[in-house]
This record gives structure tokens, C-alpha cells and sequence, in this order.
């Protein structure tokens, strides 16, 4: 499982084209390869094979002092290659239509801005239970003998064990991944309630292209449950099925109200849903 | 200021628009001479903020920077840029690279595909490449008007 601060990511990065409809593809990548977070529609094959090439040019950005920004123009669109922080790299792909200062936006300021806090965010994790204890330094001379005398022998080990919690909830880094598998592709879908007499209480259904998405990203791999998360990021597992209507809205889930009243979300409002990959 | 300047086989042309039977290695002649010509005024003009350019055609290559000892990483920086667009072209469909841009943290380079001819110029980084971008391109209009 993908730890939150990429789904974060991912959700911003799927909003870059609801944002601006003339990017046609986005992505963010470690240096060494690592995808962190892709659009819908690019195959992966193509974001590895731009990775490659990306490395291929980053070796002599030293000229320049490193790279900040890689933009190629063409005759019909343009590639933008951005570092974020660190090695962390954002590539657009956007029609020569395409707004410049929203694209501009989009690359230099927001997801850039958005990793930058979470980064933050995870060093403020890391650090938050190493400086919890200082306020509990040993006192000197006879009250801090005292305060020894007072204080249960088991108390040092408690103190030991608060620290150590959370450092196993803390992820590893930014973005831990499954190195042999991809991410999972995370879709905003909006929610439209499931009733009937043959409906199965823990089950939703999926818009079928999403699933055939899905099912070529991992394939081979069986998917048997999705997780749906809400605005206020409440997260619910449960088996799917794809939708059976043939001409129905796409971007839909449809759910039953016993997960609806779960989710705590109504109809119309929008989840982010993601496959469960054992 | 230190300046490397190198030059070779650049034979500048005097066809004019009138000459029905220009050969296209004069024009490319000519393309490469009012480049060479655009970038040269850039360098001298100081608003222009750059510090260095390379030019390069098949048959020749036109070589000016401030600091002569870079020559080999801007070189390098920008063939490698301009050898993967073709590469980036075919996995995205981005079409014939018009131009590149590469903004360091120190400096920044602007790289010009202009027929056969690549001219790649340095400048400061608070120097505003859209500028010399239509420069270049305004040369290659005087190129295209007079071939």
C-alpha cells in the first residue's frame, strides 16, 4: 500500500489535466527511476523510457549549475522536464495552445510547493518524537534524586516505547513503493448511489474502462478489492464490480448506501478510488 | 574577458532574393551566416545578457564564450539535449523540436534548430530568453526572405 503523502501527489498530478484539458500527460519521478506519481492515460512503458532519456541529459547539467527546468518545444506541443526538491522531477507534456502561465503555474509553483510540503511534513513527523522527551532531561543535585526515588522503575522503558511507536508509522520516505510493481493509479470518480433489490451491500461498481486500465497496468495480477477514500479522507476496502449499464456517465462510482453511509458521502460528491494490490 | 572564438569555413553569400537558382547548400550558407550575424550583435549588445553562444551547421561551427574552459560541458550539454529531442518526439509526439530551453540554477541556454543549423546561446540567468529567442528567429525570417 502506498503510503498517503502519494496519494497526494497522485491526486494532484490526476488534477494537472482535469485542470488544464491541453496537458496531455503528467508524471513525477525519482532521479533513480522510481515513479512517484502518473497520470491516467500515459502507459508506463513511455514514462520509463523518458526517465531514460531524462538521465541521459541530466549527466551534464553541471554546466548550468543543475538543472532547473528542461523545456522542449515542438511543432506540436512542448515537454517540460521541472526539478521539484531534491530528486524529485515533474514532466508535462502540453499543447502549444496551452495557457504559458498556467503551465508555468502548474510546474514551478504548485506541485513543486506540494512536494516541498510534504517533504516538510514528514521531516516534521521525524523529528516531533526525538524532541517530545527533552522537555524530561535529568535533573541535577537532590531533587532530581528525588524525582528518581519517586519515579517507577518501569517508567524509563514506557518513555522508550512512546519514542520508538511512532517512528513504525513514519514512512520510510516520501513515497514508499512495491519496487516491482507500479503504483496504483488513483481516479477521482463521483458517487451515485447503488440501490435495488440484487444489490450486494459491499460491493460498488466501477466504470469498466477504469478496470481495464487497471487490469493492464497489473496484468496478470488479480484485483479483488478497491479502496475509496473521502474528502475528509476517510477510507473504505471493498470488492467491485464493473458497472452493468452500458451508456452510463463516465467518471462514475456507483455505491451501495451501506458504504455510502460509511464513506459519510452523498450523491454527487467525489472519492478518490485506487486498487488494492496484495 | 577572456573570449575563444573559432571559426571555420563560413563563406558568407551574396545571392539575393531576385536569383531564382540558389543551391540549398547556399542557403544554408546564408541561413548560417545571418544567424551567426544575429547572434555576434547579441553578444555584443549587453541587455542581451549572454555569455556565449555555439553555432554549428554541418560544415562549420562558430564558437564565442566568456569563459573558454566551459566549452567542452556547453557543448556537450547541448548536443546530448538535442540529440534526445528525437527520442522525446517519438514517445510523446511533441513533432520537430522548434527550440529547447534549459534553465540551470546558475545559468540558463537556449538551443535554436534552425534547418541544419544549431545555435546554442549561454546567458545569465535573469536574462530573458524570449527575447533572443525572437532574435534568432528574425534572422531566420531575413534568411528565409532573401534566399
Amino acid at each position: 500500500m502506498i503510503s498517503s503523502p502519494s496519494l497526494t501527489l497522485q491526486a494532484a498530478v490526476s488534477e494537472i489535466k482535469n485542470f488544464s484539458p491541453d496537458i496531455s500527460c503528467a508524471f513525477i519521478f525519482r532521479k533513480g527511476g522510481e515513479i512517484i506519481a502518473q497520470d491516467d492515460t500515459t502507459r508506463q512503458e513511455t514514462i520509463m523510457s523518458a526517465i531514460k532519456v531524462f538521465n541521459k541529459m541530466i549527466k551534464h547539467m553541471d554546466a548550468v549549475g543543475g538543472l532547473e527546468s528542461l523545456t522542449v518545444t515542438g511543432e506540436k506541443s512542448q515537454i517540460c522536464f521541472t526539478a521539484c526538491l531534491a530528486d524529485y522531477y515533474l514532466v508535462t507534456v502540453s499543447s502549444k495552445s496551452a495557457d504559458e502561465k498556467v503551465v508555468y503555474a502548474l510546474n514551478r509553483v504548485l506541485i513543486p510547493t506540494i512536494i516541498k510540503l510534504l517533504s516538510q511534513q514528514r521531516e516534521n513527523r521525524e523529528t516531533q518524537p526525538a524532541e517530545k522527551p527533552q522537555p524530561e532531561k535529568p535533573k541535577t543535585g537532590k531533587k532530581a534524586a528525588k524525582a528518581e526515588q519517586a519515579k517507577p522503575k518501569a517508567e524509563p522503558e514506557t518513555v522508550k516505547q512512546t519514542i520508538q511507536a511512532p517512528k513504525e508509522e513514519v514512512p520510510a520516505a516520501i513515497i514508499d513503493s512495491e519496487p516491482l510493481l507500479p503504483k496504483p493509479p488513483v481516479h477521482q470518480l463521483m458517487v451515485e448511489k447503488l440501490s435495488g433489490l440484487f444489490v450486494t451491500p459491499d460491493t460498488v461498481r466501477i466504470d469498466s474502462e477504469v478496470l481495464a486500465s487497471w487490469s493492464d497496468l497489473y496484468e496478470g495480477k488479480i484485483i479483488e478489492r478497491v479502496s475509496i477514500e473521502n474528502l475528509k479522507l476517510k477510507t473504505v476496502k471493498c470488492r467491485f464490480k464493473p458497472i452493468k449499464e452500458e451508456n452510463h456517465t463516465k467518471g462514475i462510482i456507483q455505491v451501495p448506501e451501506r458504504i455510502m453511509s460509511i464513506l459519510e458521502v452523498s450523491k454527487g460528491e467525489l472519492v478518490m478510488v485506487k486498487p488494492v494490490i496484495n | 574577458m577572456v573570449k575563444a572564438k573559432n571559426t571555420t569555413a563560413v563563406t558568407p553569400t551574396t545571392d539575393s532574393a531576385e536569383d531564382a537558382t540558389v543551391k540549398p547548400a547556399e542557403e544554408e550558407t546564408l541561413e548560417y551566416t545571418n544567424l551567426n550575424n544575429a547572434l555576434v550583435e547579441m553578444r555584443k549588445t549587453p541587455a542581451y545578457k549572454t555569455t556565449g553562444y555555439i553555432l554549428k551547421s554541418e560544415t562549420a561551427a562558430t564558437i564565442d564564450l566568456n569563459d573558454p574552459d566551459k566549452l567542452l560541458n556547453y557543448a556537450m550539454l547541448t548536443s546530448k539535449v538535442i540529440d534526445s529531442t528525437k527520442e522525446l518526439d517519438a514517445l510523446f509526439g511533441i513533432g520537430k523540436t522548434e527550440n529547447i530551453l534549459i534553465e540551470g540554477k546558475t545559468a540558463k541556454a537556449l538551443c535554436k534548430i534552425v534547418g541544419e543549423n544549431k545555435a546554442s546561446v549561454i546567458m545569465e540567468k535573469p536574462a530573458d530568453h524570449n527575447e533572443i529567442l525572437k532574435r534568432i528567429e528574425a534572422a531566420q525570417t531575413t534568411s528565409k526572405a532573401t534566399s
